[in-house]
């Protein structure tokens, strides 16, 4: 197994005690197994009842945003995201993977490119921290979970982020496009909404040095 | 909290006018010149990839009317 690059002490809701979790960069395939076998199975489940859902709306009422909206109260608008094949795509120098770990169980995952530049911040040309994908497991989402192990750890992945971006001498700015159900979160940070949107209808957040110091501070 | 390790550190010999483009584009970037020798290492790494994967890599200049292929060592 990896060895950690920071720990953080997060308080557990299952057993209600403080907990331990590891933070280890380019996780190895057993991490990367685990999420496979515990978490994808899950996602899944949620992912066809979402389907049954959106499929008993009258036909007048399918949409795109309708999707949306089942996809968020069954709590796995990624279930489609195959984490073995994004670690194969990691290049050494420009891609690094997170996780977040509790003894051998896979808590969060966050995959990041720095070889990315800021859509705000065109000149001179500025290098940035851009958030590809970042999850937390199943049972760490209220809309799968009632009870969630974990609280908090999308926050704690998304400074994580913005440490590394200020580690790399890119001032904290980091970006991403938001999986719609994800926009509040991202607003709420502080992230700027700059009304850029992608081929696959995501809104594209960027943090600014300043919100981007505030939200490590808070 | 550090979340980057860094255990190496390498020497560089350059020449006095790539001393210069160097200072010149950490001056610009407001990055030392470890970080812009970091972030031309992704950039080359990345670009590299995709050339190798068929892609090409074209510069087009600002009224588009003219295109040149980049070609990578």
């Amino acid at each position: 197994m990896n060895s950690s690059a920071a720990v953080y002490s997060v308080h557990n809701y299952e057993i209600d005690a403080p907990c331990k979790l590891e933070l280890i960069e380019n996780p190895k395939d057993e991490y990367i197994a685990f999420v496979k076998q515990e978490w994808s199975p899950i996602l899944q489940e949620c992912r066809a009842r979402a389907i049954l859902s959106y499929r008993a709306l009258p036909k007048e009422y399918r949409n795109n945003e309708a999707w949306q909206e089942i996809q968020s109260q069954y709590g796995a608008p990624d279930a489609h995201w195959d984490w073995t094949k994004k670690r194969e795509s990691i290049l050494e120098a420009s891609h690094r993977m997170y996780a977040l770990v509790a003894r051998d169980s896979v808590e969060a995952l966050m995959y990041l490119d720095l070889s990315a530049y800021s859509l705000v911040r065109k000149k001179p040309v500025t290098n940035i921290v851009y958030v590809d994908y970042l999850a937390v497991a199943p049972w760490n989402r209220a809309a799968i979970q009632q009870r969630p192990r974990f609280k908090g750890l999308g926050t704690i992945m998304l400074g994580i982020a913005v440490s590394i971006s200020l580690e790399e001498e890119m001032d904290g700015r980091c970006g991403l496009h938001s999986l719609p159900q994800s926009e509040g979160f991202y607003t709420r940070v502080g992230m700027k909404d700059t009304g850029l949107i992608d081929e696959h209808n995501l809104k594209y957040f960027e943090f600014e040095p300043e919100a981007a110091r505030k939200f490590l501070k808070d | 909290m550090k979340i980057t390790k860094r255990d190496f550190s390498l020497v560089l010999n350059l020449s006095k006018n790539e001393m210069s483009a160097l200072d010149r584009l950490a001056e610009n970037k407001g990055q030392t010149k470890s970080a812009v020798l970091r972030q031309a290492l992704r950039l080359y790494e990345s670009i590299d990839l995709r050339i190798a994967q068929g892609a090409r890599l074209v510069l087009e200049e600002p009224d588009k009317k003219e295109k040149a292929e980049v070609l990578l060592l």
